[in-house]
């Protein structure tokens, strides 16, 4: 779906971000990029919706190069989405998008109550000001816009940011819900236990380079998440203190049914 | 040190009235270092801004130091003392290049040279961001941004830190970093209030502090405040991965001391 041929990118000659850089994203999967700060996570976003041109070498999505911007393939969960807010009301502003697309206010206006209501903003919300709204709750309209748009390539930078426990569990199901109606989500975060039940591929950047870390394998994908400075997500290390005692349990479920496997072993012995 | 006693706040719009507080009173330490915690809503910037007076109680007080924030003298007092670190921190950065904007602060304070910019590379030392020291602002990631904010505001040494969720770009290692200084800063008995989601930074702190249905839902030693785990969850806290298991275990019967809050902690008491 997304892939990079020979990128190379730098903000200047002394801070370069991506050098020399091949790698690929397949499609009908959510993938994350975890990095540390500074590593280049916005930058890789930015590069492939467009945003920003490579110095050299290109990316292909959906085998066509990407050459200006890319807002009919993909829609983009900025890092601060907050500051293009601008209609007065919550549901114009998921609803804008869909009608610049071309749909009555009407029905623009439902589908747009429908992905708020899934992310557990009611109709209280509709008619305050995006910008007078929580942190969390206006990380939750930013999503709502980028989702409601149903495009085939989603970037999300720090989608689970501010969020609390209910508010990240919305998204990780919101998120399930396109992977399985054929979408490919490419997203960034710090913490992501959540979304790991979605059997994601998670890649790591570190040293200008792009790293897939298999999860399945716990000490192996430990010591990249430290070769990245990274502190892994908290599933991964738990996973890896059982596997030392003989326990092989996956990563890739809900807390709750992870909680439960891992009790179900632990009391049997 | 801050005192809330019987705090109600709401925001109101036209005829809507939106409650945030109801009868909120508390009290704070000195040289304390508070995380806040609570599902989204639930008034945790609010809470800041009632303690640096941007927002006033409707019935109550909010007293820092013995001001109240309503009394004339407080906003002197206020922009002296008390570092507000917001949550969007671009909207702290006025400089084009990240020493001058770290100075800007000081020069409004009218500090001699010599002293500001000793406190400038006291601050880029700290924050490990000497490298940056040159950069133009409009270069920087996320999470550098929020470093360079919290210099601007550590330069000033504010006797009372108010951060309101200052490590939400950062990555989980420089976050702990970040939160590792607050806690230094605390030790020369400077009060550092913080608002967060992650529960590996609540557990640093001296005191949890959770905010939600309009009043302290609870409050304490971070791991006493823990082990109310399911109860917490279902305030919609993020809570540790490690104390749900933990919880469970005990249910079947496992005899388990103290509450495990982390994997290293699972790890130890495995062994």
């Amino acid at each position: 779906m997304v892939e990079l041929k020979n990128l190379n990118f730098g903000y200047s000659a002394d801070k370069k971000v991506f050098e020399n850089l091949s790698y690929r994203f397949s499609s009908g999967k959510i993938h994350i990029i975890a990095g540390k700060s500074g590593s280049g996570k916005t930058t890789l976003l930015d590069l492939i919706f467009g945003f920003l041109k490579p110095a050299a070498g290109s990316i292909y999505v959906g085998n066509k190069p990407v050459t200006g911007v890319l807002s009919g393939w993909a829609a983009y969960l900025v890092a601060d989405p907050e500051r293009y807010f601008f209609e007065p009301h919550v549901i114009d502003e998921v609803a804008f998008t869909l009608r610049f697309a071309g749909l009555k206010k009407e029905d623009a206006r439902k589908k747009a109550a429908g992905v708020l209501s899934e992310l557990g903003i009611d109709e209280n919300f509709y008619w305050r000001n995006p910008l007078q709204l929580s942190k969390g709750q206006k990380r939750k309209v930013a999503v709502a816009s980028a989702l409601v748009l149903e495009k085939e390539l989603l970037l999300l930078d720090e989608p689970l940011a501010g969020l609390d426990r209910s508010g990240r569990m919305m998204v990780a199901d919101l998120l399930k819900k396109a992977v399985n109606a054929g979408c490919t989500v490419i997203l960034t975060a710090h913490t992501f236990d959540e979304l790991l039940e979605l059997g994601p591929e998670v890649h790591l950047i570190f040293n200008r380079k792009l790293v897939l870390a298999n999860l399945d394998l716990p000490d192996k994908s430990l010591v990249l998440f430290q070769e990245a400075g990274l502190l892994p997500p908290e599933k991964l290390l738990v996973a890896a203190e059982l596997c030392k005692r003989g326990f092989h349990i996956s990563v890739f479920q809900s807390d709750a049914e992870f909680v439960r496997k891992a009790t179900e072993m632990m009391t049997e012995r | 040190m801050i005192s809330f006693r019987n705090v109600y706040h709401a925001y109101t719009k036209g005829r809507e009235r939106i409650e945030t507080f109801s009868g909120l009173s508390l009290f704070i330490e000195k040289g304390k270092f508070i995380s806040i915690a609570g599902p989204n809503g639930s008034g945790k910037t609010t809470f800041l801004k009632l303690i640096r007076g941007l927002e006033l109680p409707e019935k109550g007080e909010v007293l820092v130091d013995g001001i109240s924030t309503v009394s004339s003298e407080f906003e002197t007092f206020a922009a002296r003392n008390i570092g507000f670190l917001l949550e969007d921190p671009r909207l702290q950065l006025i400089a084009p290049v990240v020493e001058e904007d770290i100075l800007f602060s000081l020069e409004n304070f009218c500090f001699s040279r010599d002293e500001a910019e000793q406190r400038l590379n006291w601050v880029l030392n700290l924050l490990e961001i000497e490298h940056l020291r040159k950069a133009s602002v409009e270069n920087l990631s996320e999470g550098e941004i929020q470093r360079v904010a919290i210099a601007g505001v550590l330069v000033l040494k504010p006797s009372l830190i108010l951060s309101d969720e200052s490590t939400s770009w950062l990555d989980l290692k420089t976050a702990l970093e970040v939160i590792n200084i607050y806690r230094q800063l605390c030790a020369h008995g400077i009060t550092v209030i913080h608002v967060t989601h992650q529960p590996r930074e609540m557990v640093l702190s001296d005191e949890l502090l959770v905010l939600a249905g309009k009043v302290v839902a609870a409050s304490g030693d971070p791991r006493t405040v823990f082990r109310e785990t399911r109860r917490l969850a279902n305030l919609s806290i993020n809570v540790p991965l490690v104390s749900l298991l933990t919880e469970e275990l005990s249910l079947r019967g496992l005899k388990i001391k103290h509450p495990l809050l982390f994997a290293e902690e699972l790890s130890q008491w495995l062994n």
